[in-house]
């Protein structure tokens, strides 16, 4: 399988602070791959890079053949990225439809794909005319998730999505973004959440201080007990 | 699938709409002090023509504000400009604006106004450009480069057309008032109200129903995810500068008719007002 995004030796600094130091993987088309590791280790940072909201002060990432290091943030975003911030960035002003609206910047919104969206997420439709900071977390969530796909992309990158999230939202969550990954989509997801994690990804990424410390298949990793451990300083197990 | 729907309704937004009702507030209070109806009347409306002036040269003021957080000091160089480019039509055209017809006075005012937003947008891309950019997110920096703008562009003015005081007549048809009973309504203040209310149902009609509005009111919140949904907030941002520009050019030529006259340091003079009215 082809990797759709590669990144090489890429550095990131924030300020004066080196957040990125050197990092080296690659995204396959069609899988999800997850990207693990403790806070701070670099995982949010690795996303924005990728976007170009944080620029690379060296190393290449290339989107489907094309280098995009130096690119700016909508230039990467029209390559066909759709982006789910960790804060979720709804816009609290607009109504739901009018987020979604914004979202659908190729053509008006594609009522055959909404009502695809709606049957994972029912409250949308149900407070399609509402603003958006009525919402609640779990709503708000949804709402950002859908914004990333309720036009077909290429690449789906998702921060910490079932962060803060109450337990029978994380179920749904975990079944939508399993539904939108059986459709063929390619997904670099951060998650802290082993549960999701295992369940979700094909391939694992594990940063720490700024550097990719393991890479490898997910289903490997929920296996060894030791390995988790050591890299994430707890277990899947734990997590159950 | 999991149904996510919350079980209860969402609380309704409240509409803020005091704001709206402020001024009708306010008029009405004055009724019992003033006493005379008519008078009242007469006032409330010369009043309202006056704040829609002043409307629409702070509207470009809070747009700007609102979604560049661009503290702009020198917003008040554009209606100067605006009111100086307008009598370089008013002014060789006369016999027109003298002239007693309202469809001669109509043919040039527009013209000239047009002109002046042209010329004052204008102004406001190189302003964004040469003085706003560099200091973008520095409050104090753009307090320091835009006041500097100001004070630039009046001596310019200076320098151009001269220290002196530069009369504007009003067209003849918008001379006078319209007589009801009691009550005297001048023409051009009915005028300036019209057209302040044109300008705010473009704007909210803007803002409302249309995605440039909706990219705009977005920006303003999280331009961060303006730009990660691929627009290029940079150029809204710079076409909403050159909206505010010319928003002020046509208010600053309202301004100088209704005063009959233009003077350099009217921008300067109207700053303090327009950033209240913000």
């Amino acid at each position: 399988m082809t990797d759709l995004l590669t990144l090489a030796g890429v550095h990131t600094y924030v300020g004066r602070y080196h957040i990125l130091q050197g990092i080296d993987f690659g995204v396959a088309e069609g899988q999800t791959t997850m990207l693990l590791g403790r806070n701070g280790a670099g995982k949010t940072s690795t996303l924005r890079t990728i976007m170009g909201l944080w620029q690379a002060s060296a190393g290449q990432i290339t989107l489907d053949g094309q280098r995009i290091e130096k690119r700016a943030t909508p230039e990467i975003a029209r390559l066909g990225v759709g982006y789910v911030p960790e804060s979720m960035a709804v816009f609290s002003d607009l109504s739901v439809k009018e987020n979604l609206i914004l979202a659908a910047r190729d053509g008006p919104l594609d009522d055959r794909r909404l009502d695809w969206i709606f049957g994972f997420f029912p409250a949308l439709r149900r407070f399609w005319l509402a603003r958006a900071g009525a919402l609640s977390g779990g709503q708000k969530q949804m709402l950002s998730i859908a914004r990333a796909i309720v036009e077909p992309r290429k690449l789906l990158l998702i921060d910490e999505p079932t962060k803060g999230l109450a337990p029978a939202i994380v179920v749904a969550l975990i079944e939508c973004l399993g539904e939108i990954k059986r459709r063929g989509a390619t997904i670099l997801l951060v998650e802290q959440n082993f549960h999701a994690a295992r369940e979700l990804g094909d391939k694992v990424l594990v940063m720490d201080n700024g550097k990719i410390v393991h890479r490898g298949e997910m289903a490997a990793l929920a296996k060894d007990v030791a390995l988790q451990e050591h890299l994430l300083g707890l277990s899947l197990e734990a997590h159950q | 699938m999991t149904d996510l729907a919350a079980s209860g309704a969402l609380p309704k937004p409240k509409r803020d709409i005091l704001p709206a009702l402020l001024p009708v507030i306010v008029s009405l209070a004055m009724l019992p002090l003033i006493g005379s109806l008519s008078s009242w009347m007469t006032l409330t409306v010369a009043s309202f023509a006056m704040g829609m002036m002043i409307f629409i040269m702070a509207s470009g003021l809070t747009l700007v504000f609102g979604l560049m957080d661009v503290l702009n000091f020198g917003h008040g160089a554009f209606i100067s400009v605006g009111a100086y480019v307008a009598t370089l039509v008013l002014l060789p055209l006369a016999t027109w604006v003298q002239a007693d017809s309202l469809w001669l006075n109509l043919a040039v005012l527009a013209p000239a106004a047009l002109l002046s937003m042209a010329v004052s947008g204008a102004l406001g891309l190189v302003l964004e450009r040469v003085l706003i950019l560099p200091v973008y997110g520095q409050h104090l920096k753009q307090i320091l480069m835009t006041t500097g703008g100001l004070i630039i562009a009046e001596q310019a003015l200076y320098a151009l057309w001269g220290p002196q005081i530069i009369p504007l007549p009003l067209p003849t048809s918008l001379r006078g008032s319209f007589i009801f009973g009691d009550v005297a309504i001048a023409k051009y203040r009915l005028l300036a109200m019209l057209v302040g209310l044109i300008v705010f149902a473009g704007i909210q009609l803007v803002l409302n129903r249309t995605k440039i509005g909706l990219l705009i009111r977005a920006g303003v919140e999280n331009r961060e995810m303006v730009e990660a949904l691929g627009y290029r907030i940079r150029r809204l941002f710079l076409g909403v500068f050159m909206t505010g520009s010319g928003l002020a050019g046509l208010g600053g030529v309202m301004w100088a008719l209704y005063r009959e006259q233009v003077h350099a340091s009217m921008g300067s003079d109207l700053t303090v007002l327009i950033f209240h009215r913000r």
